[in-house]
């Protein structure tokens, strides 16, 4: 086997675990409200929101072979840079998952890649303009843009039904819930899996197994669905419950407000090319959910740490990128990025074990919200 | 040098709002429909309902036209 193939193979197996991690920190985006209000079960929220993001990464097949397109210079990117990038993006993502805080998947894996970028070919090949238009601003106008039509749709949702009698209301909400919540799911699939087979496309172009002209392998979809769809059900189970509990205490007629609007923001963003990330885009409907009902409560502290977190994305991930791409380069050939890999296992491993020792799961996600991620530990009186 | 495409940030923002808005208040004005007892609240609610369905499938129709 030759050293370029084996990077090859260690790109893919990373951009696929990177969709997994894309999914698993996701699937709040979809269900966080549907299951904070009850209108689905934990277990069949995450299921049916993996069936829809695999449905989903079928649905447009228009694969484009980029990474941080427009961004970064594309004679820049090598398979070590994808590489490095990837392990930002994810090294990212495993850490806001920890913490609970929804973030963006692909603001992160931006980021890795500008860091890699950075110390591979340097300052002059990364676009500054391409990052305050891609990445920046619509950082910023993602959750205003979701707060306005979440707020405006829930007071008139509760204007509109303060008459309707309370079993109808709560069970008419439900189910429309429940449907707007697939709709995010599906755009979900649709926008978040095509990014990894792009990446992996570019690789295997980059490496020489597949030409331009080819298109996307079919196994590259079937895997790419695969691994978003696993991540999903297994459910970033602690930033569902910061989404769902953390913000605000969510009713139906609010998670079916702030659904709509997620959905409707995040497909007129797409349909008229000005893309929105999808996490920003649900935080703020969540937060218009709980400005839009009279004197319910935002939890602004909470908030405030996932503003801090979108703020601090791009320099980390970029940071972690560099990192990884200059041990990677320092070792040398496939060695080096066999040696990062394995350095990128250990730490999602030791992450993974501490957060069993708060662990938040499908059977506590709903618990009372005490002001941090996860649920109180109550012990037994001795 | 133009940071941010204008003409795309608006057309987002307003048919966001009209859709979000309006399919949240079609559906709140759907169960006004089915609750309020009468054959004519009903088909009006059901109507209501109707067009929130056209709403998803447009929805549908823009990620696959993507």
């Amino acid at each position: 086997m030759t050293g370029d193939l084996i990077l090859l193979i260690v790109v893919v197996i990373t951009a696929l675990s990177f969709d997994f991690t894309n999914g698993f920190h996701d699937t709040a985006n979809a269900m966080a409200t549907s299951i904070a209000t009850g209108a689905l079960k934990p277990k069949i929220a995450v299921a049916l929101s993996a069936v829809l993001n695999f449905v989903g990464a079928f649905l447009s097949l228009k694969v484009a072979a980029t990474i941080a397109n427009g961004i970064v210079e594309s004679g820049a990117i090598t398979l070590t840079v994808v590489f490095a990038g990837l392990v930002g993006g994810l090294a990212w993502n495993l850490v806001t998952w920890y913490y609970g805080i929804p973030s963006s998947s692909s603001h992160a894996l931006i980021g890795g890649v500008v860091g890699a970028t950075l110390l591979a070919s340097g300052i002059n090949a990364v676009k500054g303009e391409g990052l305050v238009s891609h990445v920046i601003i619509p950082a910023v106008l993602a959750p205003l843009a979701a707060v306005l039509v979440a707020t405006v749709g829930t007071y008139l949702v509760y204007v509109l039904t303060r008459k309707v009698d309370e079993k109808t209301r709560t069970r008419g909400f439900r189910i429309g819930q429940i449907g707007s919540a697939s709709l995010v799911s599906l755009a979900h699939g649709t926008n978040d899996a095509q990014k990894t087979m792009g990446v992996i496309t570019l690789a295997l172009i980059a490496n020489g197994t597949i030409t331009q002209q080819d298109g996307t392998p079919f196994w590259v979809i079937v895997c790419s669905a695969t691994a978003i769809a696993a991540g999903t059900y297994v459910g970033g189970w602690r930033v569902i419950r910061t989404l769902g509990k953390g913000l605000t205490e969510i009713e139906t007629p609010q998670g079916f407000a702030a659904e709509a609007s997620s959905a409707t923001v995040i497909l007129t963003s797409t349909h008229f090319g000005f893309p929105l990330s999808t996490t920003q885009v649900c935080t703020g409907s969540v937060i218009g959910a709980g400005l839009g009902k009279r004197l319910a409560q935002v939890r602004w502290g909470v908030a405030a740490r996932m503003g801090v977190a979108w703020l601090i994305t791009l320099p980390a991930a970029a940071l972690v990128g560099a990192v990884a791409f200059g041990a990677a380069q320092l070792i040398g050939g496939a060695l080096g990025v066999i040696v990062v890999f394995t350095a990128a296992v250990v730490f999602a491993a030791l992450l993974y074990l501490a957060s069993r020792k708060t662990a938040v799961h499908a059977g506590n996600v709903n618990d009372d919200w005490v002001g941090r991620g996860t649920p109180t530990q109550v012990r037994t009186p001795v | 040098m133009s940071y941010v495409d204008g003409d795309a940030l608006w057309r987002v923002l307003v048919a966001s709002l009209i859709g979000g808005v309006g399919i949240a208040a079609l559906f709140s004005v759907g169960l006004i429909g089915v609750s309020s007892g009468r054959v004519v609240g009903r088909v009006a609610g059901g109507v209501c309902f109707l067009l929130v369905v056209a709403g998803v499938l447009l929805g549908v129709y823009v990620m696959l036209d993507k």
